[in-house]
């Protein structure tokens, strides 16, 4: 089982999306880091192909998603980002309904359904309206309408937000489960998630690949590019202008910044052990006085 | 070198066994089978790769073969049962209005036509429901697609019109008292109805935003206006302006059938329709 992404772009009118991506997905977890306006959405929506490219291809096993259509979809289980529900369902009575749609038998449907409920934790809610659910609920319901077919190809945008630690774990579990012969390419802003789960990282930028790996070659990417450095409290500002700062914390009257920076900011920093997170702070610096990221 | 192993069931699927790499797991599968049975174990090649070749089998048709599906009837009939009530629901509630209306207005036929695009209204909330509660990315993402699911609930809309209309003929002809002009009616019931569903199609294809506001706006002021029409324009029901009528109904049949086709034959070759595209 393979899924290639060739040459993909998406353009919207001089607005490149995505740009020129290509990429070969295998069984495993793929996890797609980048800033809002990446082109993360816009990638996986050609992968799902509901959205049309402006050229390129997407292949599973070699053929063209397109081309393949329902039966591509057959295989396909897609969680959106921005999603909502018809507020009159139950969820039970939306995941049977997710079933009609992806064309499950009656009675396998009502099975999986159920199974489901109970390893998202929604089978004490089953029969209530989704509108009385907290953002995390329905979250949860909406990747178990992305399991019910057993998709061969799980694409996954944003995930995890709106859930809780401990839901965010137990859907770690619940996917690291499932990925076992599947591929599962997932996007999030957590950084700590995607170290936890992906097998294989991608981070995005302007539409297009920035760096590639797994975390542990990631992380190398990083390393020696990460320095601590001790300061007075009145000077944190000034660093915060002037460098990318990945954390801070007190120390004794002093604060410790954490910079993410190619050359050693001032003769005192210390070079540290570098992670994911420092990584994608290299790539997305936070733009000076905004606390925003470029 | 090379050889090929045919799967015993699979006769046509050929795959590819390095052998060199094979005599070494043949030896380990050997080594691990001698121990476990502490007894010495003579592997036969023949089987062996016989049984390679089937396992190989296996896995391919486990990554390629799909679970079962349901058809476009089965999905036709569960569509019914999750959405019928809400769509049979929203046109009776239109029937009803009608009717209230024409038992109430004495210009029969001639304000026959006024009540159609309401008819054509009491579509919106059915085809538009997915878009206005945020599930048409989630729902284009199925097997179904968007063609599909306008088409199915096109058709269970559909006969419910059919229905509908019928009753409200049926009770015209009643309040009349006569059923002389039972054509021309039939064509003040189904144009007005025909341009504004051929109108709604054509927005939901094209995908444009604020389509909907729009044609809630403007079915509302086709209403006044062939209620308007009914006054100020009298000749336009009478018997001499049938051919302009058929001429009519022609022309949006024709744009209707054509909606129609494309949404069959994008549902066909499983591209996207409507709000996604």
């Amino acid at each position: 089982m393979e899924l290639s992404v060739d040459r993909l772009t998406k353009q919207y009118g001089s607005k490149i999306a995505v740009d020129c991506v290509s990429a070969i997905l295998k069984p495993g977890v793929y996890g797609l880091l980048g800033e809002n306006g990446a082109g993360k959405t816009t990638l996986m929506r050609m992968i799902c192909s509901i959205l049309e490219a402006t050229s390129g291809e997407v292949l599973y096993d070699g053929r063209n998603v397109t081309d393949m259509g329902a039966d591509y979809r057959n295989l396909l289980g897609y969680l959106p980002q921005d999603f909502g529900y018809y507020p009159d369902y139950t969820a039970m009575e939306f995941l049977r309904y997710m079933s009609v749609l992806k064309g499950i038998p009656r009675k396998k449907a009502l099975r999986r359904s159920e199974e489901l409920l109970e390893v998202t934790g929604l089978t004490d809610v089953s029969a209530k309206k989704i509108k009385t659910f907290s953002g995390g609920m329905k979250q949860r319901l909406g990747i178990a309408q992305a399991l019910l077919n057993h998709p061969k190809v799980l694409i996954l945008d944003e995930p995890t937000a709106g859930l809780d630690p401990k839901e965010r774990v137990r859907f770690r579990n619940l996917l690291a489960d499932y990925a076992g012969d599947r591929i599962v390419l997932l996007s999030t802003h957590i950084v700590s998630d995607i170290e936890a789960i992906a097998d294989y990282v991608f981070i995005m930028k302007r539409g297009g690949f920035a760096a590639q790996g797994t975390v542990p070659d990631l992380i190398e990417q990083a390393e020696g590019k990460v320095w601590e450095l001790q300061v007075a409290p009145k000077e944190v500002h000034e660093w915060e202008k002037k460098a990318t700062i990945s954390n801070l914390r007190h120390e004794d009257g002093h604060v410790v910044l954490r910079i993410v920076s190619d050359e050693q900011p001032s003769p005192h920093a210390v070079m540290c052990h570098a992670a994911l997170e420092d990584l994608y702070l290299y790539y997305f610096p936070v733009k000076e006085g905004t606390g925003l990221t470029d | 070198m090379r050889k090929h192993i045919n799967g015993r069931e699979d006769d046509e699927m050929e795959y590819r066994v390095d052998d060199r790499g094979s005599k070494e797991e043949d030896r380990t599968i050997e080594d691990y089978l001698s121990n476990a049975m502490n007894t010495k174990v003579n592997i036969r090649q023949q089987k062996m790769q016989e049984t390679i070749g089937l396992c190989i089998a296996q896995m391919r048709r486990q990554e390629t073969e799909c679970e079962e599906r349901t058809g476009f009837w089965t999905y036709l009939s569960d569509i019914f049962r999750l959405e019928g009530l809400s769509i049979w629901g929203l046109q009776i509630a239109v029937l009803a209005a009608s009717s209230f209306g024409i038992i109430l207005l004495k210009q029969l036929p001639a304000v026959l036509p006024m009540f159609m695009p309401l008819f054509g209204l009491a579509l919106v909330p059915v085809l538009y429901r997915s878009r206005v509660c945020g599930m048409c990315e989630m729902e284009a993402a199925t097997r179904a697609s968007g063609a599909e699911i306008v088409l199915a609930k096109l058709i269970l809309a559909g006969a419910s019109q059919l229905l509908c209309m019928t009753i409200l003929l049926w009770l015209k002809i009643t309040v009349s008292g006569n059923s002389d002009q039972i054509v021309q009616m039939i064509l003040y019931v189904i144009v007005p109805f025909l341009v504004c569903v051929v109108w709604l199609l054509r927005n939901i294809r094209m995908c444009r935003t604020g389509s909907m506001t729009l044609y809630i706006s403007l079915s509302f002021v086709s209403c006044g206006a062939w209620g308007f029409s009914a006054r100020v324009l009298p000749w336009l029901y009478e018997t001499s302006a049938t051919g302009l009528w058929m001429a009519g109904f022609v022309v949006f049949a024709v744009f209707f059938i054509r909606e129609i086709g494309f949404i069959m034959q994008v549902r066909k070759e499983g591209k996207m329709y409507g709000a996604i595209s």
